[in-house]
């Protein structure tokens, strides 16, 4: 984990003083609330339709068990004692008070944590693979890179009034587990020769309204010029993005406006005009942030196989938890594990502040007090040696977090929607409530197998239902919310839109919807082929004949 | 016009050999064309805020500085507030015309509002991270101690 010194904490106090500063002049009126707005945005702070809402940065999805006890500790005493995790791998508060938000933001201080950047026009919390220094295929550490672009991007002069938000992802594994091609920018790492790595750079992926998967930037950028080439970047787009519509300012449309070649081409030239000048971090800079993200030393701890397949044995939810929420470790000893915020009953993510507690104190127990944040809206426990999984199973089943249902259809991303949000079209939790409850039997939801199913109240899509296998968008039909059915998304690695299905559904007919589709999926598989694999065989007619008849 | 002198945190006085306006969609041909026009007639160049939430004229500063390598000065005109005013400087630019010129005292306190920087840029002012870590290199494994 990345570790503040003197330098960030001063830092982190200068800016928190600024914001309060700046809400007091607000409340005073020395501030137009079109001038607060983005200066509110940048700290994280939205108007949504009922109250503020504080949006966490948890940067890269890491915190420590402490981080995660103050975050209890600010649901309680500042909201309605629970939070909302986010696509972003971020936290966020829906019940704030505006004079509030500065003692928030003190509370989180004293944690090493802060808003900074969660919101507004400028380069956003940066996400990456919630298994980082863990995965069993990691070719290195991708926190150390999101560490190095969140301090690079904190505050920078240059580009705080972007013509749009800007999302980086960044993933160091064989396998993409951080969606790195719907983001403005995705950076994979890669081994290079004579042991030298590098990046490869995606450019202009993004949702909302006008979905792309990211394109290739650059093949093989050597990892001590990453800032300079990402400083040319941000300029063009700086200074050629659209900023007369917001709908068209992301700089996926400047880039397939002028094309991905001429972009390159215009960013190559900056690039060669500006690598001399020092925005690259000193090798011993890098080094020292390196140094905050070495492996953990893990004690050998032996499993007893024969004990544990017993357990296994005579409890099939034991069973499942292993099978679904389980997974390899570099560390033969170790596993992975996933804690999932998915229930029949509970809106997708929201944890209570008696959760979270609960979450940390199994983080202590049993994964040396780190915890990760996915943007499935689950929790990580990176670190668990495999002799612990019958202990931490029975914790967590005593917190109510013990759900095996990891990627299969219950575990359901869903934005706020129409219950929080002022921009959406229709609500997502009740929707996303009843689809859990068709799908409650945990046998069934397994044997229907992995299948993401991804739900946003409105085009802008921060429910991702554009990459979901089942994407569902809400939208609004004279007057009525209603829901359009999208299939085959992915976010994976050969990553995709889904298409458009057919006609929307008004919501009580949505999760009959759904079962059809389920039905004609498991009626074609063959083998053990997965939802999307089946889609991608035999494509859409069959779900649209079953879902509208042959016309 | 009200001016205040971002290095010095005070009132400016007009620009002395009068300005020359470069707009903020000019191509690198016309922002070479008017530094080396800026140079002969020791004018300062204007960069022009539509709106203070219109980012580009910070790039183009930062160009005239980094890229054109310009000495003389660098004027924001139009609409920006107080809270920019570090970014402003640290972009390149000298002066800003405020467009409301109540907001001096505003000005000077936010010059003062923060004095550590992550990132370079065409003026480094502040004290750098990366400058912190070489004056004195710490382990990680010291801080956890610590903490």
């Amino acid at each position: 984990m990345y570790r503040y010194d003197e330098f960030d904490r001063a830092f982190l106090q200068d800016r928190n003083r600024e914001f309060r500063a700046q809400v007091s002049r607000r409340l005073a009126g020395e501030l137009t609330e079109d001038e607060f707005k983005p200066l509110r945005l940048m700290n994280g702070l939205y108007l949504q339709l009922h109250a503020y809402m504080l949006r966490i940065a948890v940067p890269y999805g890491a915190m420590t068990s402490r981080q995660l006890r103050q975050l209890g500790y600010i649901a309680r005493r500042w909201d309605k004692g629970f939070g909302h995790w986010t696509t972003r791998q971020n936290i966020q508060f829906n019940w704030i008070k505006l004079i509030d938000v500065p003692d928030i933001l003190e509370a989180l201080a004293e944690v090493d944590m802060h808003a900074i950047q969660t919101s507004g026009n400028c380069i956003r919390n940066v996400t990456s693979d919630p298994f980082a220094g863990a995965a069993a295929d990691e070719i290195e550490d991708p926190r150390i890179w999101a560490e190095v672009l969140r301090q690079w991007s904190t505050n920078h002069p240059e580009f705080t009034y972007l013509p749009r938000k800007f999302k980086f992802a960044v993933t160091g594994a064989l396998q993409d587990r951080a969606a790195i091609a719907f983001h403005d920018i995705g950076i994979r790492i890669l081994g290079g020769p004579n042991a030298t790595k590098g990046f490869r750079i995606f450019v202009g992926g993004g949702q909302g309204r006008t979905p792309y998967v990211a394109q290739e930037m650059k093949a093989f950028l050597p990892q001590e010029n990453l800032l300079s080439y990402l400083e040319a970047m941000l300029r063009v787009y700086n200074l050629h993005g659209r900023r007369d519509n917001i709908y068209k300012a992301r700089i996926k449309i400047l880039v397939n406006a002028i094309g991905v070649d001429e972009y390159r081409r215009q960013v190559e030239e900056e690039w060669q005009r500006i690598r001399a000048e020092g925005a690259d971090l000193p090798a011993e800079e890098i080094d020292r942030i390196r140094a905050h993200f070495l492996a953990p030393d893990l004690a050998a701890r032996p499993l007893d196989a024969a004990a544990f397949a017993k357990a296994r044995s005579e409890d099939a939810d034991f069973d499942r938890w292993v099978r679904r929420n389980v997974v390899a470790h570099k560390n033969p000893d170790y596993a992975i594990v996933s804690i999932a915020f998915k229930e029949p009953g509970r809106p997708p993510g929201d944890a209570t502040a008696d959760e979270m507690e609960s979450v940390a104190d199994a983080a202590d127990r049993y994964s040396r007090g780190e915890v990760r944040v996915t943007y499935t809206q689950n929790l990580i426990l990176p670190h668990v040696a495999r002799a612990d999984l019958i202990d931490l199973y029975e914790d967590l089943k005593s917190a109510g977090l013990a759900g095996g249902n990891t990627d299969l259809i219950t575990d359901i991303i869903a934005c706020p929607g129409l219950d929080y949000c002022n921009l959406a079209n229709a609500r997502s939790i009740p929707i996303a409530q009843a689809i859990t409850e068709r799908f409650a039997d945990p046998q069934r939801a397994e044997d229907i197998g992995e299948l993401r199913l991804n739900i946003s109240g409105c085009i802008n899509a921060c429910g991702h239902h554009h990459a979901g296998h089942i994407g569902i968008l809400g939208v609004d039909k004279k007057g009525t919310e209603h829901y359009q059915i999208t299939l085959g998304g992915s976010a994976a690695d050969n990553a995709s839109v889904g298409t458009i299905l057919g006609p929307s559904f008004p919501a009580e007919e949505l999760p009959a919807a759904i079962e059809n589709i389920v039905d004609t999926y498991l009626a074609r598989r063959t083998g053990g082929e997965t939802f999307l694999a089946t889609y991608a065989r035999v494509g859409a007619n069959p779900f649209k004949e079953a879902l509208y008849g042959t016309r | 016009m009200a001016r205040v002198d971002l290095k010095s945190a005070s009132p400016a006085a007009p620009p002395m050999h009068g300005i020359l306006e470069l707009a903020v969609t000019a191509t690198r041909e016309e922002r070479a064309a008017a530094v080396e026009a800026a140079r002969e007639s020791g004018k300062s160049i204007a960069i022009h805020f539509a709106k203070f939430n219109d980012g580009r004229g910070f790039s183009v500063a930062r160009v005239l500085r980094s890229e054109h390598g310009f000495t003389g000065e660098i004027l924001a005109t139009g609409h920006t507030i107080p809270d920019q005013a570090l970014h402003l400087l640290r972009c390149g630019f000298d002066v800003v015309e405020m467009s409301d010129p109540t907001r001096l005292p505003q000005w000077k306190k936010s010059l003062e509002s923060c004095w550590r920087a992550y990132q370079t840029a065409a003026r480094n002012p502040l004290a750098m991270r990366r400058e912190a870590a070489r004056k004195k290199i710490r382990n990680p494994r010291e801080l956890e101690e610590a903490a």
